[in-house]
Order: C-alpha cells, then sequence, then structure tokens
C-alpha cells in the first residue's frame, strides 16, 4: 500500500472523521480565505492561505470556562471532538508554542487540554511562499511540521501522507481505503538558508526598551489590534461574566496587548500608556520574552498580519531593526 | 474530566466579618474577614494573592492581608475604586463570594531570619505587608527575627488601615511609627513623607531588610532615600500590582520582561526589580 | 497626466517643502507593503523624499495622522483623505494652519488583484475640495451621479443584511482605527461603566459597536472606505454608515469635508430643522 491518498478519498475521511464532531477547513467564503466549521466538499485542497489561523478551533475567542448555578460553580467540561484540516507548517509551529504557553509552568491550562485531546489536526504543507509569508526566515520548513496528527504533501490530485501520531493511525483506519497506508516517518524539517529572525534569549529585556525608538519605529501603527487577532500565536485574554437563564456563565475572550485597556488598572495608572508601549510589548513579547520561557519564538512567519493590516504595519522589519540595533 | 486541576474554577466563601478601615470620605477601604463553608481557610504565605469574584460583575486579584498563621479565616483588605470594588463594598457579613487561589510567590521568611525587619508602607500599602507583619511578630516566630519596625504613612489620620493593632503589634516589641501628609490637631504621631522621615531612623544596615509598598512615587522615593543611606538593593523588597486576570501566568496582562507578575511576582527584590523593564 | 507624473509633481513638492522649511514633516506613501500597498510613510529629510510614491495602491486615509501633531505638516491626500481633514478642521481636531495640502486628483484605489475598491466605485467627489497644491490628473473625470444612499430594502431584509455581515466580524476594532473619524479618546466600547462588553465577539456586541458607531458618524463620514478596507474578515461595513450619510444628505443637504466655511450638520442647531425620527417630529418613512 502506497503512502497517498487521492483528495476524493481524503474527503471521504474527512467525512467519517468529523462524524459525531466538527470538520474545520479553508473554505473560500468570497471575500476571503477563512478556517471555518464546513463539510468535506466545501474544503478547500489547494494551496490557499487563509486570512486567521485555525487557532480559534482550540483556543476559541470566546470560551465558556464555568456556570455560576445557585450554589456551584460548574466548570464547562463540553468540547465538540473537532478534525482541524489544512493547517499549514507555521499553523502546527504556532501550535507547538501554544501548547508550551498552555500546558507548561507551573500550572497547566485544563481548557486547552480537551482541545488539544479531543481533536485531529490534519497539516498539509506549503507548495509555494505567499506574499507577505516568511517563516523560511524564523527558520522554518514550509513543507514540514511534526507538530499535528497526520502531515500531508499536495501532489495535485492526491496527498503524500506521512502519519506521526497514534491518534494519526487511528483515524486513518477509519475508512477501509486509508486503512492500510503506510509511510516511513522518516522525515524531518529541512533548515531554510540563510540567519533567522531571532532575538538572542541571552538580551536583556529592559535593554531592547531603549534599543531603538519604539515610537518612530510604530509610528503608522493605528492601533486596532486585529494582527493580535488573526495571529496564530497571539494568547492574551479576558474574563467575562454573562447572565444567562438565571445563571451566570464566565467566559475567556480574546484580548490583545494593543488594546489600552489591556494593562489599565482600577486606579486609572496604565503601565503601556502609548501605542508605541503597546506594539512594543507585542515585538518583545513575541521574539524575546516566549523564547525565554519556552524556549521558542512566538512568530512562525505566517506573513498573515503583514497582509491585512490596513496600514502595513511590518513586524517583521520592526524586529529586524531592533535585531541591527543591538548588534551595534 | 481533564487531567489538570482546573485553576479557574472559584470555591465558595462566606463574609465572616467586615472592618471598615478608613474614615476619611476619600478613601474607602474595608477588610473582608472570609472562610469557606465547612470552616476552614486558604492556606497561604505572606505576599501571595487570591482572585476575588462577583460572578456576574467580574473577577479582581487581591493580596492576603491577615496572618498565614490563621487556619480558620483570612482576610482581604479592598479600597473602593472600579467596578468589581464598588459592588464588593455594598456587601454584608453572610454574604457569600467566589475565591480561587493562592497565586503568587512569596516573601522569603526563611531568608529574613536573624535580620532586622522594616516596613514602610503608604495607606493601603500595608494591607500586603501585613501577614508578613503578623507572621514574624507571632509567638512562634517572634524571635527568628530581630528589630520589627514599621513607618506607616497616611495622607490623613483617617487613613491608617489596621491603625486598631498597632498598640498590639508594639506589646510584641515592634517599633510602629505613623506619619501624616499634613499636620492636624491632636495628632500625635509624625508628620511628613516617608522619604523623608526615614532620613531621622537609625538603622543596622548589616542586617536589614526592608519592605515597601504604597504608591510608585513613594517606593521610588523612600528606596532612594535608603540607598543613599546605604541600604544595599539586593535587601529591599517591594510587592507589585498589576491586571492579573488569570493568575496562573497565561492571560498575558501582568507581563513584564519575560516574568509573569502572577506567577514569578506580586513580590520581588529591588535588584530583580532594577533588571526588568520600568512597565508597572 | 498620468498617476506617475503625479507622484513625480508631488515628490518635487515635498522636497521643496521640507528644503525651505515651509514644513517639517510631509505624510504619504511608500510602496512597501505586502501586495502592492502603499503604506503610510513620515519623511522629515529631503533625501528620503524619494521613497514617496503614488499608485492606485496608495489606500490608507493618511487624514488621522494629523490629529495632535505639533509642527505644521504637509500631506499627499486622496480627494477623500482631503475631505477628511477638512473635516477634522471643522471639528476643531486639527488646525487649517497647520496644514499644507497637497491635494491628489483620484483615479480610485485597487486591490491586490487590480479591481477597483468597493468604495472608490461609489466616489462622489474625487477631486480635492480643498488643497494648498492640486496635483490634477486629466483622467480624473468628474463623477456623474452624486449618490450616497443604498438601495431602499424592507426591515426583514435589512436585518437579514446585518446579521450576515456581522457574522464575518471579530470585534477587532480596525475599521474603527482606520476611521479618521474615530479620534475619540475613548471610544464608548472601551468604557468601563456602562461596560459594552467589548470582548465578547457576540451578536449583540457586534451589533451594538456598528450600529453606534455609524450613529457617531452620522454626517461625519466622508465616504472613504477606510473601515471597509481595513476588514481582514471581509464585512461591508461601510454600507451601514452610507445610510446614515444619506439620511442625513436628504434632510440637511449636507455632505462632510467639503468646505471650510460651511457649518456641520450634526454640530449645529437650527429651529427649522427637520427632525426625522425625534419625538414629536416627522416619522421615517
Amino acid at each position: 500500500m502506497p503512502d497517498v491518498i487521492k483528495k476524493e478519498i481524503m474527503r471521504k475521511l474527512l467525512t467519517k472523521l468529523a462524524e459525531g464532531g466538527v470538520l474545520v477547513g479553508p473554505v473560500d467564503t468570497g471575500k476571503v480565505v477563512e478556517y471555518k466549521k464546513t463539510d468535506a466538499d466545501a474544503t478547500l485542497m489547494d494551496d490557499r492561505v487563509s486570512y486567521k489561523s485555525p487557532k480559534e478551533f482550540y483556543f476559541p475567542q470566546t470560551e465558556k470556562l464555568l456556570t455560576f448555578s445557585g450554589d456551584e460553580a460548574v466548570e464547562n467540561i463540553d468540547v465538540p471532538p473537532t478534525v482541524i484540516f489544512g493547517a499549514k507548517s507555521c499553523d502546527l509551529e504556532a501550535l507547538r508554542v501554544m501548547s508550551a504557553v498552555f500546558m507548561e509552568g507551573r500550572y497547566a491550562d485544563p481548557f486547552f487540554e480537551r482541545h488539544m485531546e479531543k481533536n485531529i489536526i490534519i497539516g498539509v504543507g506549503c507548495k509555494a511562499k505567499k506574499p507577505g509569508c516568511f517563516c523560511d526566515e524564523l527558520g522554518l520548513d514550509m513543507e514540514f511540521s511534526d507538530f499535528c496528527d497526520i502531515l500531508l504533501t499536495d501532489t495535485g490530485d492526491a496527498y503524500k501522507v506521512e502519519h506521526l501520531s497514534e491518534k494519526g493511525k487511528s483515524a486513518l483506519s477509519k475508512l477501509p481505503e486509508t486503512a492500510d497506508v503506510t509511510c516511513d516517518n522518516k522525515r524531518t524539517a529541512k533548515k531554510p538558508e540563510g540567519d533567522a529572525i531571532g532575538l538572542s534569549a541571552d538580551l536583556e529585556d529592559a535593554e531592547l526598551f531603549s534599543a531603538v525608538d519604539w515610537s518612530e519605529l510604530t509610528a503608522t501603527c493605528q492601533g486596532c489590534g486585529m494582527c493580535t487577532y488573526i495571529c496564530p500565536t497571539c494568547h492574551c485574554f479576558e474574563f467575562k461574566d454573562v447572565l444567562k437563564d438565571g445563571d451566570i456563565e464566565r467566559y475567556r475572550c480574546w484580548d490583545s496587548c494593543i488594546y489600552p485597556k489591556f494593562t489599565l488598572h482600577a486606579s486609572g495608572h496604565n503601565p503601556r500608556a502609548s501605542r508605541a508601549d503597546r506594539y512594543r510589548q507585542r515585538v518583545l513579547h513575541k521574539y524575546l520574552y516566549v523564547k525565554k520561557n519556552t524556549g521558542f519564538a512566538a512568530c512562525t512567519g505566517c506573513g498573515r498580519c503583514l497582509r491585512s493590516c490596513p496600514v502595513g504595519v511590518n513586524i517583521k522589519n520592526v524586529a529586524k531593526a531592533v535585531m541591527e540595533a543591538v548588534a551595534k | 474530566m481533564s487531567k489538570t486541576e482546573n485553576p479557574y474554577l472559584p470555591m465558595k466563601a462566606r463574609i465572616q466579618k467586615i472592618i471598615q478601615e478608613t474614615t476619611s470620605p476619600e478613601l474607602d477601604v474595608k477588610t473582608y474577614r472570609l472562610s469557606f463553608e465547612d470552616g476552614s481557610a486558604l492556606e497561604f504565605m505572606p505576599g501571595q494573592f487570591v482572585e476575588f469574584s462577583l460572578p456576574g460583575i467580574g473577577e479582581c486579584p487581591f493580596g492576603f492581608a491577615s496572618s498565614p498563621l490563621d487556619k480558620d479565616f483570612f482576610e482581604i483588605t479592598i479600597k473602593r475604586t472600579g467596578k468589581v470594588t464598588d459592588k464588593i463594598h455594598t456587601l454584608k457579613e453572610g454574604d457569600f463570594v467566589w475565591i480561587r487561589g493562592p497565586f503568587g510567590n512569596t516573601f522569603p521568611v526563611e531568608k529574613f531570619e536573624g535580620s532586622d525587619l522594616l516596613f514602610i508602607a503608604g495607606g493601603l500599602g500595608l494591607a500586603p505587608l501585613r501577614p508578613f507583619i503578623l507572621y514574624a511578630l507571632d509567638d512562634s516566630n517572634r524571635k527568628k527575627y530581630g528589630k520589627v519596625d514599621m513607618l506607616l504613612a497616611a495622607r490623613t489620620s483617617k487613613d491608617h488601615c489596621f491603625a486598631y493593632e498597632y498598640d498590639e503589634w508594639r506589646t510584641k516589641g515592634a517599633g510602629v511609627s505613623q506619619t501624616i501628609d499634613n499636620s492636624e490637631q491632636g495628632w500625635r504621631g509624625l508628620v511628613g513623607f516617608p522619604h523623608n522621615l526615614v532620613k531621622d531612623m537609625q538603622f543596622d544596615f548589616s542586617k536589614l531588610y526592608a519592605f515597601l509598598c504604597g504608591p510608585p512615587i513613594m517606593i521610588k522615593s523612600v528606596q532612594k532615600s535608603l540607598m543613599e543611606m546605604g541600604m544595599p538593593i539586593d535587601r529591599l523588597y517591594t510587592t507589585l500590582e498589576m491586571r492579573m486576570t488569570c493568575g496562573v501566568g497565561k492571560c498575558g496582562k501582568c507581563n513584564i520582561g519575560r516574568q509573569y507578575v502572577c506567577v514569578d511576582g506580586p513580590v520581588f527584590c529591588m535588584a530583580e526589580l532594577a533588571e526588568m523593564p520600568t512597565e508597572y | 497626466m498620468s498617476m506617475d507624473n503625479q507622484a513625480q509633481k508631488a515628490k518635487d513638492s515635498a522636497k521643496k517643502l521640507l528644503a525651505d522649511g515651509t514644513v517639517k514633516t510631509v505624510i504619504g506613501y511608500a510602496d512597501e507593503g505586502v501586495d502592492g500597498l502603499c503604506v503610510p510613510v513620515f519623511i522629515t529629510d529631503v533625501k528620503d523624499a524619494d521613497r514617496l510614491v503614488w499608485t492606485r495602491r496608495s489606500v490608507p486615509n493618511l487624514a488621522s495622522y494629523l490629529i495632535g501633531r505639533k509642527e505644521k505638516t504637509a500631506i499627499i491626500a486622496k480627494s477623500c483623505d482631503v475631505r477628511a481633514i477638512v473635516n477634522l478642521v471643522v471639528e476643531n481636531q486639527v488646525k487649517r494652519d497647520d496644514v499644507y495640502i497637497i491635494g491628489m486628483d483620484c483615479p480610485g484605489m485597487t486591490d491586490p488583484t487590480g479591481a477597483v475598491l468597493h468604495a472608490c466605485k461609489d466616489c462622489r467627489v474625487n477631486t480635492p475640495p480643498v488643497f494648498d497644491e492640486r496635483i490634477e490628473n486629466a483622467d480624473v473625470k468628474p463623477v456623474a451621479t452624486p449618490d450616497s444612499k443604498n438601495a431602499e430594502r424592507g426591515l426583514d431584509e435589512n436585518l437579514a443584511r446585518f446579521t450576515k455581515e456581522m457574522e464575518k466580524c471579530i470585534l477587532c476594532f480596525s475599521c474603527r482605527q482606520a476611521c479618521y473619524g474615530c479620534y475619540c479618546q475613548t471610544c464608548f466600547m472601551d468604557r468601563g461603566v456602562p461596560d459594552w462588553h467589548p470582548e465578547s465577539p457576540d451578536m449583540g456586541a457586534k451589533m451594538l459597536y456598528h450600529l453606534g458607531r455609524a450613529m457617531h458618524l452620522a454626517g461625519r463620514c466622508v465616504e472613504c472606505g477606510a473601515c471597509e478596507n481595513a476588514c481582514a474578515s471581509g464585512v461591508d461595513v461601510r454600507y451601514l454608515i452610507r445610510e446614515v450619510t444619506g439620511f442625513v444628505n436628504e434632510l440637511y443637504g449636507y455632505d462632510a469635508g467639503l468646505s471650510l466655511d460651511e457649518e456641520s450638520a450634526m454640530l449645529t442647531y437650527k429651529p427649522d430643522d427637520r427632525e426625522v425620527g425625534f419625538l414629536g417630529g416627522e416619522t421615517h418613512a
């Protein structure tokens, strides 16, 4: 049995895997390509990249954490089994970062953990670099990431398969046509040529505050925060309580370091009062702080923020400017 | 169920007692004594904090204000300043609230054994220091520490928190000085700002640790005075306040450099803070 | 005259203004974005002025960068950007004397595929109504029908359309931040008390936000389409505000940003103002 699955068989497999759960895949909505709950027929199997990452399917934009019902606070453990199809290697590497953030350290996040347990993640290697993409400049292989259950390589009308986890193996066994697929799983990520963008984890945090003129570097930023919402690694959140049917439900909602309210104290004091302060936090958190804490930079070069920023703020150039300033 | 214990899940606690700490109209501070339904309390060490929830209103972080040695209750001292604290201040004894914690690091109390302790607090800044004060002054620990001195500042004579127990602290051998910003009729304590008053105090800097908490401007100025007098920076401690939403180092709100105040703090040595970006 | 010629003229003008000290900064476009997007650039040195460009991808509205500037600034402005600047002057956010407007005749902007942007298809004013210097383009012909209104729809149809658009919204506020008119220090959505629940992207919060913003832009929208162009999610943010703009035009014969002297419709009270929808006033058809 070869290690190749025809695309029409892949659609059959997706339909099978989504039974009793949800299928998420890239869909063309007419205006944009977007990861959505969908069916196998509408799932795009080409090389287009979505405008936002699939993170909302393992870190939802709003997620119910618990319900205050009378005398009890009841944890929400309801997570639908979800098949995420078509995640690119930038998305998969981002998931690696998110897993480190949510699962490592003194506390683990049970909600993230449940999503990871229930999700089957099917990655697809990129065939070509898109405008704005720079995963290669972060030392990542656009064709390959092993942080998934099944990795596919597009060969035209079929996919070459590498199943990389037990969950992936058992997923393939659900359909007679794919049950016998074998693959060697010997491939590893290729290191792209050239120096990667990156700030050394040895740098002092405070040193980078004055390394560059952040106001100048971020002068055109309009402070909308869209970049943080479409980013595959941004993970900041806030709690919100909502009254529902006599109970009170507590939700976790995405928040953004770009918003002034993010760090605003009740007293009115704001540790990051200016837009430049806030953009600096975004850049240094991504390229330095997360790296110090997890070993991975929290940017995988997916290029989404570059492509979607209304005024073309380019985080890559900002990071490079910081690197240059430090090198001097 | 998940393998992981849910750190976001609060427990129900009952308000045993409410103590009005301040009496001036500008500063409304109350202390809430809490315990769980079974009469137990959270186990914590000085410096730690809880997330305090009023369902439907919101959740806020507050430092423990009581002694860690009290096993059947814990206290939280709260100033009325915003949406959640406004609502908290309307609560009555016997009402329920929701608590999760304890979170954060602690004052390394054992490290300070054999040394003199100096606590300098401005206004409500005394609350997060009080657990350590009560811990150090407790009969079981008093001998472990040398001199215990306090300089407690407030805007007016009506704004000193926990003033009702200063005499008790004195009987346990603590030097307690109170100061207010401007002189008032009948006031017998000191008048003026701590960074000036501290210059008139005598310390043995070879064995002193100092703990500062209060408005940022007070902390900075007192730190400057003490260091000019010969205090090494690595013997100065403070506790930071940030918007700590999750308490477990995930939500990103209290992130300063690589540190998360809710996990790596809120207690920081000034030497450590000096290496961190000044984003607090 | 082509856009290339316009670009050269704008560049020359920028150099002259910087060299003779008329202005300290020129705000314009540089061809430095992804997919040909021309991104905002602040030029303070004559030798950097060659970065300035003017293409069909000079999409962002630059007017809001003028707010809070301390010194005299020149700005390369599309006709709609000029309308935004004019309205900022009318609303006392920017002093007329502090701005040097290099007004560009505008043939309309495009998306990365070369398709003309929706807002540009609806453009009613394609030459700068106010300027210190106008850079003409003979290819830019006067627009025929000044029509600011959406086609009439029924209530159900309106709600269905609104809901469909709102489903796409992720409440990232890029439309607000891209809008020249959203200059409030604290947006109603960011207020703590009352809390409008902005972090939760539920349908109610989204509708409230977009309706609130539309109301706040009544008689102030200059139809530049920055809101729609900024939206990564492909929400047609503009149609709601278009409705409000048409309403103000119909009632008060007013269009924002065309004249420095005309009184702003919503900032001026006249006893004979029509009060459609107000208590005791006419009912809305």
